[in-house]
């Protein structure tokens, strides 16, 4: 069974199909605004209120990006948050409890939705939820401990929707990312079986889809059955000039397709390029720099952890050497983690201090900040990096 | 709860009131502190009720109330809270501290630079957080204050909570004049007062009003059911909250679902998918473990009575639905064997289509256009209904038919319980595409045309 699934797991492709492609315009460097401005077009200023917060991750200058699920649209927020450094001093213990008491509610009524760090200034910002009565909150974090209720009456943003006709609605955004020269979201829809990517320029407009693009996402398993598969969370970056995006299935390998070469009804095969081991599901991913060395981490939650555990929890981490992404066509055998090993192949590591990470963003090149579970309860403390 | 004139609610601490009543511009009341009969007078909004009450010393459970005037150099200053609530949102609140000063007395000034959640601040109640001590009076303990604004005028400070307080629950507000240095020179005591939110109105419970598909038989690669409940329901954690059990082996299948949540705008309708990387072929999970359904096993899908809907009251019973897992279906539908009847003009009689299997509940309600194809062709509105387990389709027109040609407009994202749609199946095997289907890209926006006639009754029976 176990050489089957190493056949079987082996290959995995990402398919990208694109429908409607469009030539992303650059911001024209004579009307390029200072700061965060030049992000955003038709930014409107209070009572922003939010129906389905979500995922959200931080671009530059303090902008705040953050999917909101009803109606699917990419909220940027300008935070105006450039200040001086925010680092969290001391881990804040069971933190979900004291949210969902700041937000009125009794313990167990809030959660935690997401968290993202201001590379700016190293403030964490976290995305929360009162249950009852399905209040969205967005919070943060001082380096003291202290939670703060940033102010959305009050908050400059701009609401981009995302694409919504009679077909292919989406229900949910998997993720969002700031990538250079526009912001990137991926969305799941809700009724047929099907994913999307949304790739949308920049200047960030105000109530106007504007020249979004959105594809389709497939999935091969054992170079045989190719299907739909959903993006669950992923990273941009770069590599020789150009733009790329490493994605997370919900179950499958990491994989990368590059998003500067989408031509009109192109279709674009990503390439697998490490096999975490099955039943894993990649959460959170970033990529950090160490001695010249550029390493994407990442922590996942395994499907059958009590079956074959890689740590004392079901949420684990590793990070992985960049390199391994240089792959240049499909990749019929990623490479594989050794299972049995804490370290292998070279350049594929668990990272010790990732084991009960439920959420992890980047802090800086040396620290990351970690949102742990701590036997059902969730410590928000900041770890180092190997 | 008092009633005070129409459209007027008024809270208390009933402990402490001795009597209550309202004119037509003044809310009177006497209240009773422990010691010492205190009465006074609020001005009563047009718009928002007065409820008040923990005023002066009624509320102060450190005596403050009963303490003797504080000497100062500069001003003798007293306060008091004033809670108001919204007459139809009584979870809609403002804490009001009022200082009373014996000579000019600038607030702002006194309060700048304090961190106002030490001064003053509203805690959530719970049984776990009170302590009683010798007193009776009840304190918060270490509960962290609620979010939210702070507006200070000369006179007062504002509080408004950020969230709507909870229903029938009851909180603390907490005055602490020691969090502001330049207070203590006028010796002001704590002061702390109870606040309970109404319950509402008597709470029926939430329902699942329906789960789809219908049918009792599912194929054994079955993807999703849709849940549509009677009212919006708690977002969050909700995988909790289902199970799969497995009546022929009499186990619980093990994860069963797809932890993404799906919802419709409204918070009404959740889309439940099984995991994907079970049902897909290949796929590891398949492999390793298999997949959610096994052919021929009866099965049970249950919705936990613990589940809260955004009120935060609970389905109170489980509900289940039992099926049976059929074969697998790798087929796609086929329109071709769809059997379209034709209306007859100057009627609203229904446009049915009999489909070959049954289709996703959903799409049949968004996936199907019925349009005009001569004259002006434009799209017909009506009412769209589905029944016989979702394979028959019906649309009524919200006018009369009229002559002519029409055409049903299918789109092809359509789907079956196995994911296949009108384009593909919902696995394609790539070992068997030709080399000219491998560079093609399929389409998920395009739509497979019905076309039907409409006709007078006359035009009808000569054919």
């Amino acid at each position: 069974m176990k050489a089957t699934c190493r056949i079987f797991a082996a290959v995995c492709a990402l398919t990208l199909v694109a429908g409607l492609i469009v030539q992303e315009k650059p911001i024209d460097a004579a009307t390029k605004k200072p700061g965060v401005k030049q992000y955003l077009a038709n930014t409107q200023t209070g009572n922003l209120t939010f129906k389905g917060m979500g995922r959200m991750s931080f671009g530059p200058d303090g902008l705040l990006l953050i999917a909101d699920a009803s109606p699917a649209s990419v909220v940027a927020i300008d935070t105006g948050d450039v200040g001086p450094a925010e680092k969290l001093a001391d881990p804040i213990r069971n933190i979900e409890e004291l949210v969902a008491k700041r937000l009125g509610a009794k313990a167990g009524g809030a959660r935690i939705i997401d968290l993202a760090v201001n590379p700016k200034n190293g403030r964490i910002y976290l995305s929360a939820h009162r249950k009852q009565g399905n209040q969205f909150a967005l919070l943060t974090v001082g380096s003291d401990g202290k939670l703060a209720n940033f102010d959305l009456e009050s908050a400059k943003y701009v609401r981009v929707p995302m694409p919504d006709g009679e077909k292919s609605k989406v229900g949910q955004i998997t993720d969002v990312e700031f990538a250079k020269d526009r912001v990137v979201a991926t969305g799941q829809c809700n009724e047929e079986f099907n994913s999307k990517i949304f790739s949308i320029p920049l200047p960030l407009t105000h109530g106007k889809p504007g020249k979004i693009f959105s594809a389709k996402t497939y999935h091969v398993a054992h170079g045989r059955w190719e299907t739909k598969a959903p993006i669950r969370s992923f990273v941009p970056y770069e590599e020789d000039g150009k733009s790329y995006i490493v994605g997370a299935f919900a179950c499958t390998p990491i994989a990368k397709f590059p998003i500067d070469d989408v031509q009109p009804d192109a279709k674009i095969t990503g390439t697998s390029v490490v096999e975490l081991g099955s039943g894993n599901m990649p959460l959170d991913m970033f990529i950090y720099e160490k001695d010249g060395v550029k390493w994407l981490v990442t922590n996942t939650d395994r499907f059958h952890h009590k079956r074959r555990p890689v740590g004392p929890s079901q949420w684990w981490g590793c990070r992985v050497r960049m390199d391994y992404l240089g792959a240049k066509d499909v990749n019929e055998k990623a490479v594989r983690r050794i299972f049995k090993k804490r370290k292998g192949p070279d350049g594929i590591e668990v990272i010790e201090a990732l084991f009960g990470a439920k959420q992890v963003a980047k802090l800086s090149d040396s620290e990351m900040v970690v949102l742990r579970d701590n036997n059902g309860k969730l410590d928000l403390e900041v770890a180092a990096l190997p | 709860m008092i009633i005070g004139k129409p459209g007027l609610f008024l809270l208390s601490d009933t402990k402490r009131m001795s009597s209550l009543f309202a004119n037509r511009e003044n809310l009177c009341f006497a209240a009773m502190s422990p010691w010492i009969p205190r009465f006074c007078t609020i001005k009563v909004s047009s718009v928002a009720a007065v409820i008040l009450l923990a005023a002066m010393g009624c509320s102060d459970s450190t005596d403050s109330a009963n303490a003797p005037p504080k000497k100062t150099t500069q001003s003798e200053v007293s306060c008091h809270f004033v809670i108001e609530a919204d007459v139809a949102l009584p979870e809609r609140i403002k804490v009001i501290l009022y200082f009373k000063a014996t000579s000019p007395f600038d607030l702002r000034e006194l309060l700048d630079s304090v961190d106002m959640e030490e001064l003053l601040s509203l805690h959530l109640v719970e049984a776990a957080s009170v302590r009683v001590d010798v007193t009776t009076e009840e304190k918060p303990v270490d509960t962290p204050p609620i979010f939210g604004k702070y507006f200070v005028e000369q006179s007062r400070v504002v509080f408004t909570p950020a969230f709507p307080l909870l229903a029938g629950e009851t909180y603390f507000v907490r005055f602490q004049p020691s969090a502001a240095q330049r207070l203590s020179l006028y010796k002001l005591e704590p002061i702390t007062t109870r606040h309970s939110v109404p319950g509402g109105p008597i709470a029926t419970r939430p329902t699942l009003a329906s789960i789809f598909p219908s049918a009792s038989v599912l194929p054994a690669n079955h993807l999703k059911f849709y849940l549509n409940f009677s009212e919006p329901m708690q977002r969050g954690d909700i995988f909790q909250y289902f199970s799969l059990f497995d009546l022929t082996t009499s186990q619980t299948v093990p994860r069963p679902f797809r932890h993404t949540e799906l919802w419709s705008n409204d918070n009404r309708r959740l889309t439940l998918w099984f995991h994907p990387g079970r049902q897909k072929t290949g796929v590891n999970l398949n492999v390793e473990i298999g997949p959610v359904l096994q052919s021929d096993h009866e099965y049970r899908l249950i919705v936990s009575g613990d589940w809260q809907s955004d009120r935060g009251k609970e389905l109170g019973k489980d509900f289940a639905k039992k099926f049976r897992a059929g074969r697998k279906d790798a087929v796609q539908p086929n329109p071709k064997a769809w059997k379209l009847n034709s209306p007859t003009a100057t009627t609203r009689d229904p446009l049915l289509c009999q489909l070959d299997e049954t289709l996703d509940w959903a799409l049949l309600h968004s996936g199907f256009i019925v349009e005009r194809i001569d004259g002006d062709g434009i799209r017909v509105s009506g009412n769209i209904e589905v029944s016989e387990n979702e394979t028959k389709w019906s649309f009524t027109p919200d006018s009369a038919w009229t002559a002519g040609k029409y055409r049903l407009s299918v789109q092809n994202i359509i789907e079956d319980l196995a994911g296949n749609n009108l384009s593909e199946p919902f696995e394609v095997d790539v070992s068997k595409r030709s080399s000219s289907d491998a560079n093609s890209t399929s389409q998920d926006d395009g739509s497979t045309h019905l076309e039907f006639t409409v006709l007078h009754a006359l035009s009808r029976e000569s054919d």
